[in-house]
């Protein structure tokens, strides 16, 4: 009798997670590569809670931290490919880490992409009491005196860091780095005027007293028409943070096709708009094909970049 | 600005939950505000801060609960509570120096509130001037400087174990070039050795070890028996009311400037206690003034990490940045521009802070009880609960596998260092402030460019000030035992 039962419990257990129901016909679990808190956490999050109303399940968020966001990456990309395990993934893993060291995957062909949800590109901050009002003339006073001023970034490797580097390196000009531990390192360096330049996405203009003095995007923004692109200065300086929603590789179609309508979904609604809004992001949708042609695209113009930025040392 | 019963029960139960999550070895303040994460969402702002405030505050307190009771501290931050909590449990005397925790505990956090809600502002800027690289790096020294005070009549040892720390802090990547160091080959290591397994080896794991090998070895273990909880009588606080609005003071001072954080804070007050204390010797063996030092501070902190988080948006410690993630998805913007736009939203942080502590007396009495009985449990059973908490506690933050064996490993290196009296302490000390430590050193040897290195630490009177209190820290007690020995 007892075996009888045992083995009816077992077949119970077994044939629960084999369902021959719709997907999704359980909880999903949502990989984040990077700490709770930060702007990818917090996206995630909302995507989170957003999808699991489309999806009419519970999508549960995961940090998986370390290694800069490889150790969550990782899990993705070992994941079973049935739809249970997604990942949000941010620019820099996926476009830039790639060009740095060896990754133990690569990310355009481990991954299958589901979507963008976001896009950002970066602004070159600086105080809002400093004394330039826009990029040429903090080109100029940068050039008239070399080793004098110092720029923040979130720490070697992140993005900011190339892009100041870059930027700097475009431009010709002799700036201090000082590296930081994240943003908010180097956002409170600025306010106390331990550093005068820093780069990142708009969402910190409400929150901390800076300006932006040029975006690094071929245009001007929609959201923010008055501030000039840094093409306008005579160079292409190109960086921004987007996250995408991934899937491990070759999940069944069907399961993408839903996915990828479930994020059109999420992105458009009113909802999701003003929580990114509140964290100074802004929504952008691709769908699969669109996002993988943009990752690609991105990649392989940071590949030029990084190689010859991490060239100079 | 209303107060409804809702946010109150939330709060009440925010406090209990994050009383007995800081309580359960290997758990904390962390996994406590993560955990609750998901359920702020779904609240309105007030309830939802409440929650956040609720758990922040009680968390560190309850890591003292196992730090007493165990000798496991559910934090690290309650690592210094146990170096005289455990000893006075015990003697026998576990339901007072839960009183001495819990009293010292609100007054600290009361007091911290208080200067939230005074000077929020101000100290934010004062947190800016002088929280530069070489400032934080004489702070840094002066936590480090604290190992030599904390292992005396075994100070080789205990600095070993400080520089065993520094070490172990620097295998992964190089903050500043991003070089990785140390990883053996594995990839497993590229992000270091993170801080819970460290934690968690040291102290819960290490402790469950040792207790094993006592009962195998037949010793008997003193029992700890607590059934409530004693407050201190007025009487008592004679002599002692100067260490705890000192030891509050550091707490909130050194909880303003980011990334130093409550482990640093809470040993640098023991220490100042112990230099400055009539009952300075008896540090170690039970003494209250140990418990007061180290509670107030830590609990102290909270106020002083969540000025810098409110009026400046940085967050001041771990915890407090899932506190601005949370707040900011209830479209509340921390910042410069809280305070003028938001006042509200501010004051209710203070008020419901404030509270919060207050309410810490009703959940000590259940936290206690509770905590109570479970230490009667059979050695088995007491022993499984923790490893299992503890394991527990260093999956659930990083989500990494790799952590649980490393905290294993830790563990028994540890449990190996108690069996030869090495102190443990330090290595926590010197793993935790290593990174910062060399992070703000080369910060600052950028500052310092080509100016001469007397000229720069010159331009810092305060770091001047930091470097020799650090200086006397740790050469003080070296210097004490050379006179003693030539004395004999």
């Amino acid at each position: 009798m007892k075996k009888l039962f045992l083995i009816s419990i077992i077949m119970l257990l077994a044939a629960g997670s084999c369902f021959a129901g719709d997907y999704p016909n359980r909880s999903i679990t949502l990989v984040i590569p990077f700490g709770a808190g930060g702007e990818t956490d917090i996206v995630a999050r909302v995507l989170a809670k957003e999808m699991g109303k489309v999806l009419d399940v519970t999508v549960a968020p995961k940090n998986i931290v370390g290694a800069a966001g490889m150790n969550g990456c990782k899990a993705v990309v070992a994941a079973k490919p049935d739809g249970y395990t997604l990942g949000v993934i941010p620019s820099a893993p996926l476009v830039m880490h790639p060009h740095m060291r060896k990754l133990p995957y690569n990310p355009l062909e481990s991954f299958q992409f589901i979507g963008r949800a976001s896009y950002d590109p970066y602004l070159v901050l600086v105080r809002k009491d400093a004394k330039w009002n826009n990029l040429d003339e903090m080109i100029a006073d940068m050039k008239a005196n070399p080793g004098k001023y110092h720029w923040a970034s979130a720490g070697a490797g992140s993005v900011p860091y190339f892009a100041g580097k870059d930027l700097f390196k475009s431009f010709d000009l002799d700036v201090v780095h000082v590296p930081f531990k994240g943003d908010a390192g180097a956002l409170q360096a600025m306010a106390a005027k331990r550093v005068d330049v820093y780069t990142t996405t708009a969402g910190v203009l409400t929150k901390h007293d800076l300006k932006a003095l040029a975006i690094l995007a071929p245009e001007s923004s929609a959201k923010l028409p008055e501030i000039p692109s840094v093409t306008k200065s005579g160079k292409e300086v190109f960086y921004s943070q987007f996250v995408t929603l991934v899937a491990p590789k070759d999940i069944p179609e069907n399961i993408k096709v839903t996915l990828e309508k479930t994020l059109k979904t999420v992105t458009a609604y009113q909802g999701f708009v003003s929580d990114l809004e509140k964290l100074g992001m802004t929504p952008a949708y691709l769908d699969a094909d669109q996002a993988r042609s943009f990752i690609e695209s991105e990649y392989a113009r940071n590949a030029t970049t990084i190689k010859a930025l991490l060239e100079k040392k | 600005m209303s107060f409804s019963p809702e946010v109150l029960i939330v709060l009440f139960i925010g406090v209990v939950f994050g009383c007995i999550i800081g309580a359960l070895p290997g758990l904390g303040t962390c996994v406590a505000i993560v955990v609750c994460l998901p359920f702020t969402l779904q609240l309105e702002p007030i309830s939802a801060i409440a929650l956040l405030m609720g758990v922040y505050g009680s968390s560190i307190y309850g890591g003292s609960i196992s730090a007493v009771l165990i000798n496991t501290p559910g934090t690290p931050q309650s690592a210094a509570t146990g170096m005289d909590g455990y000893p006075m449990a015990k003697k026998g005397e576990a339901p007072q120096a839960l009183g001495w925790v819990t009293t010292a505990s609100i007054v600290g956090g009361l007091l911290s509130c208080i200067a939230l809600m005074v000077a929020a502002p101000q100290l934010a800027q004062l947190s800016l001037k002088y929280g530069g690289p070489l400032e934080i790096t004489g702070l840094i020294c002066m936590g480090l400087a604290c190992i030599s005070s904390l292992s005396e009549g075994n100070q080789i040892k205990g600095i070993l174990m400080g520089l065993g720390g520094l070490l172990l802090a620097t295998i992964g990547n190089d903050p500043v070039s991003g070089e990785m160091r140390f990883l053996f080959g594995t990839e497993n290591l590229a992000g270091g050795i993170s801080l819970m397994p460290v934690v968690i080896g040291i102290f819960p794991l290490a402790e469950v070890f040792v207790r094993i090998h006592e009962l195998r070895a037949q010793k008997t273990a003193t029992p700890v028996r607590c059934k409530k909880i004693i407050f201190p009588k007025l009487s008592a606080w004679k002599g002692r009311i100067t260490n705890l609005f000192r030891s509050s003071f550091i707490g909130i001072g050194l909880g303003i400037l980011p990334g130093v954080g409550a482990t640093a804070s809470t040993f640098v007050s023991y220490t100042t206690a112990k230099k400055l204390s009539p009952r300075g010797d008896r540090f170690g063996k039970g003494e209250p003034d140990g418990l007061i030092a180290a509670e107030a501070s830590n609990n102290a902190i909270t106020g002083g990490a969540l000025i810098p988080t409110l009026a400046l948006g940085i967050p001041g410690e771990p915890a407090t940045a899932l506190m601005l993630a949370s707040m900011t998805l209830h479209g509340i913007v921390p910042g410069v521009r809280l305070m003028a736009d938001n006042p509200t939203v501010v004051y209710s942080c203070f008020i419901l802070l404030i509270i919060a502590n207050i309410l810490l007396i009703p959940a000590s009495y259940i936290v206690v009880r509770l905590f109570g009985k479970i230490i009667n449990f059979p050695p088995p059973v007491l022993l499984g609960l923790i490893v299992i908490c503890s394991l527990v506690g260093v999956y659930i933050p990083s989500g990494v596998f790799f952590d649980v064996p490393v905290a294993l490993v830790i563990g028994l290196v540890a449990f190996g260092m108690r069996l030869y009296d090495f102190p443990i302490t330090p290595l926590l000390i010197g793993y935790v402030l290593g990174p910062q430590l060399e992070f703000n050193m080369s910060q600052a040897a950028i500052y310092k460019g080509n100016m001469s290195l007397v000229h720069y630490i010159g331009s810092s009177p305060l770091a001047v000030v930091l470097f020799a209190i650090a200086a006397m820290f740790l050469l003080m007690p070296i210097f004490k035992s050379f006179l003693q020995t030539t004395k004999k």
